[in-house]
């Protein structure tokens, strides 16, 4: 069991849950949280699963099987906008790096100096944190975690399994520690509630909702091609309708008790995040540390060195999700595909970690790579992944079509799927997320400037326009090339029951 | 009568500019009003209670300063609500609408003025000063506490029958025709 759910957690139950849970109304985010995970998480697990053991292909010649060559466009698209979000990924965990660097040094105990911000000596961690961003050597850090990551998906990504069977069960012990110590501190039980009580009043907000969904699929790793590639590993009759479940209840049972730990530390030491929410992690959890009776420095060091170790785990995951896909259809060699995407991520995480500092009064997110890792956040995060499953969704429904899916899914599995997960794929799923998406898109016209629109800043009204342009036309035009290319004419698909990150590797390498 | 050159034009000048310089100066070498302080009876108020707010400056009241409540700041869901002004001993109660983080900012009266209605309160000029403050609710809400037991439950359960699942005996292989084209 702590094996299994080392593959489920990274930075997307600890950074990005305590992120949208906050920035969405905390109870008023929760309980649409968990309707999206029964409603649209499971059966979007499920179904890319099933895909992928069906075609043991990657997800889009997966896709290309129901919807032609829309599906593989659409299957390509997804693979391009979830590398945006692996390249701020990336940065995100150069900088939990940062911080593990840090828990050496000063980050628990003294104020540091904030060169470059309006306020010059924040106390810590805040100040650390944006010390750090704001330094050169965050951008070494981003070199560091990609050629970490390179090494391990050359090596094969389950050469660092070891490694994470023994670290991430750690987490679970560590966060249930921070839970003690948050509820034990005065206000700490507060937290709890704010994170349960529903607000009907703001969950009417269809940000919100769009918030709750894009959480799971971020959190499941859904719309990012990652499970249909995963399940093209594994043996056909591998009972994914179950392996579905414990990966979802699993992975979201790690962020209940990491909610826990967050809420009550945020509530007892009454911290509100000093820029983008992305942020808030990185100030709430070393103050609960702080507050240790004992061991601080201890602590700290090993909880930013666990959170690296499962920030890795994820981020190979999301690489090989990419590299899987271009293998399959080009037929190139595995070293060649690592090249080109280790490059290029490279390039992106590094725009990602800029550390000019644009916005000194911290309005917004401070850094001009915080700001453009909040922008492209935006797009690709809370639209882009929402688009993916709406299309996939579709395309399985209907195009595959879901039955027939359904019968090879039930055919493994000790679970049967009713017909009623036809219906749920072909028409109740894409509904919820086009209202979400239409009245999100209807909010953002609404409001006259495009999101992120800061005229008063440094670059304030060109950033907004130029990371929407490049996320929404330059994948649609990368992911029409890739589609349009012919296919090499013996793609290395068939590895079914090969060791998983094998794709591409010649007989010895 | 010949043009004044452009030397004996800066020379009459240069006198005049450092008078000038000098009255600027004299003229902004007031001391600085001093910063405004926030102190609130209960740093952990409660929901739908009232709790006194004391705005000083140099430790002097600052009457008629302006506070703003800023609830859950810095999030998609933020709002703001303005408090009455500060009565003549830097006085003011403030009744929180919801629980969870606040932000209170004082300004001096008048910088930004009273906004007319709480709700659109606008956001004139850097705060002279701001506390953030953690709003409790007066006790464990029913339906937090219900939304936390059932995620728990179906959370924890899900998994641990999935894992009961996944270590019991071979699975049923139930026939249900041919599989898909591919």
């Amino acid at each position: 069991m702590l094996a299994a759910s080392g593959s489920a957690i990274g930075l997307g139950n600890v950074v990005f849950f305590g992120s949208n849970a906050y920035a969405y109304g905390f109870g008023a985010f929760y309980l649409p949280y968990l309707v999206a995970l029964f409603l649209v998480g499971i059966p979007v697990l499920v179904s890319e699963l099933g895909l992928g053991g069906l075609t043991q292909q990657a997800f889009p010649p997966s896709l290309a099987r129901a919807g032609g060559r829309w599906g593989e466009m659409a299957g390509w698209w997804a693979l391009l906008n979830a590398s945006f979000i692996t390249m701020y990924y990336v940065t995100i965990l150069a900088w939990v790096c940062g911080m593990f660097v840090g828990s050496f040094g000063p980050l628990f105990t003294a104020e540091t100096a904030t060169p470059g911000y309006a306020a010059e000596s924040m106390g810590n961690p805040q100040g650390f944190f944006f010390h750090m961003i704001s330094s050169p050597w965050v951008v070494g850090l981003v070199v560091v975690m990609w050629m970490l990551n390179l090494v391990i998906v050359r090596r094969g990504v389950t050469s660092i399994e070891p490694v994470v069977k023994v670290f991430v069960p750690l987490m679970w012990i560590f966060m249930i520690v921070l839970i003690v110590r948050g509820l034990t501190l005065e206000g700490g039980p507060q937290g709890v509630y704010l994170l349960f009580t529903p607000d009907f009043a703001i969950m009417g907000d269809p940000a919100v909702w769009r918030g709750a969904v894009s959480q799971i699929f971020f959190s499941l790793t859904l719309g990012f091609g990652v499970m249909t590639a995963y399940a093209s590993y594994l043996p056909r009759n591998s009972d994914q309708i179950n392996n579905g479940l414990v990966t979802a209840c699993l992975n979201c049972s790690f962020e209940y008790i990491a909610g826990l730990a967050i809420f009550s530390l945020l509530f007892a030491f009454a911290i509100v995040p000093s820029a983008g929410t992305l942020s808030m992690i990185f100030f709430v959890v070393p103050a609960g540390i702080a507050a240790m009776p004992a061991a601080v420095k201890l602590f700290g060091l090993l909880f930013f060195l666990l959170l690296v170790m499962a920030g890795l785990s994820s981020s190979i995951s999301l690489i090989e999700g990419l590299n899987c896909a271009i293998i399959d259809k080009f037929g190139w060699s595995r070293r060649r595909t690592i090249l080109l995407t280790g490059v290029v991520g490279l390039v992106g995480s590094v725009a990602f970690a800029l550390p000019q500092v644009i916005d000194p009064e911290l309005q917004s997110t401070g850094t001009l790579g915080f700001t453009l890792i909040n922008l492209v956040d935006h797009w690709a995060f809370q639209y882009g992944l929402l688009i993916v499953g709406l299309v996939e969704c579709l395309m399985i429904g209907w195009g595959l079509p879901i039955e027939r899916l359904r019968e090879e899914l039930n055919r493994n599995s000790r679970f049967r799927l009713p017909p009623a997960f036809d219906w749920l794929i072909k028409l109740v799923i894409p509904t919820l997320l086009a209202f979400v998406l239409v009245t999100s898109v209807w909010q953002e016209i609404a409001s006259g400037a495009i999101y992120g629109w800061a005229p008063q800043l440094t670059l304030g009204r060109a950033l907004p326009v130029a990371c929407f342009l490049v996320w929404l036309l330059g994948s649609l035009a990368v992911a029409a090339w890739f589609t349009l290319r012919p296919a090499a004419p013996t793609p290395d698909a068939a590895a079914a029951g090969a060791p998983l990150g094998s794709r591409g590797e010649t007989p010895g390498a | 009568m010949p043009a004044p050159s452009l030397r004996t034009a800066l020379a009459g000048l240069l006198p005049a500019l450092l008078v000038a310089a000098a009255a600027g100066a004299a003229g902004t070498a007031e001391p600085p009003a001093p910063a405004l302080e926030l102190a609130i009876a209960d740093e952990r108020p409660l929901r739908a209670e009232p709790v006194r707010i004391t705005v000083t400056a140099g430790g002097a009241p600052a009457a008629g300063a302006v506070v703003e409540a800023i609830y859950r700041p810095n999030s998609s869901t933020t709002y703001r609500e303005a408090l009455p002004p500060a009565d003549s001993s830097g006085t003011l109660f403030w009744t929180p609408r919801d629980a969870g983080p606040v932000t209170l900012e004082a300004r001096p009266g008048g910088a930004g003025g009273p906004p007319t209605a709480p709700e659109t309160a606008p956001a004139t000029g850097p705060p002279a000063t701001s506390l953030v403050v953690a709003v409790r609710y007066p006790g464990f809400p029913p339906s937090g506490l219900a939304i936390m037991l059932l995620a728990g439950g179906l959370l924890f359960g899900g998994a641990v029958v999935g894992f009961v699942m996944l270590l019991s005996g071979p699975r049923a292989v139930v026939p249900t025709g041919e599989p898909p084209s591919t």
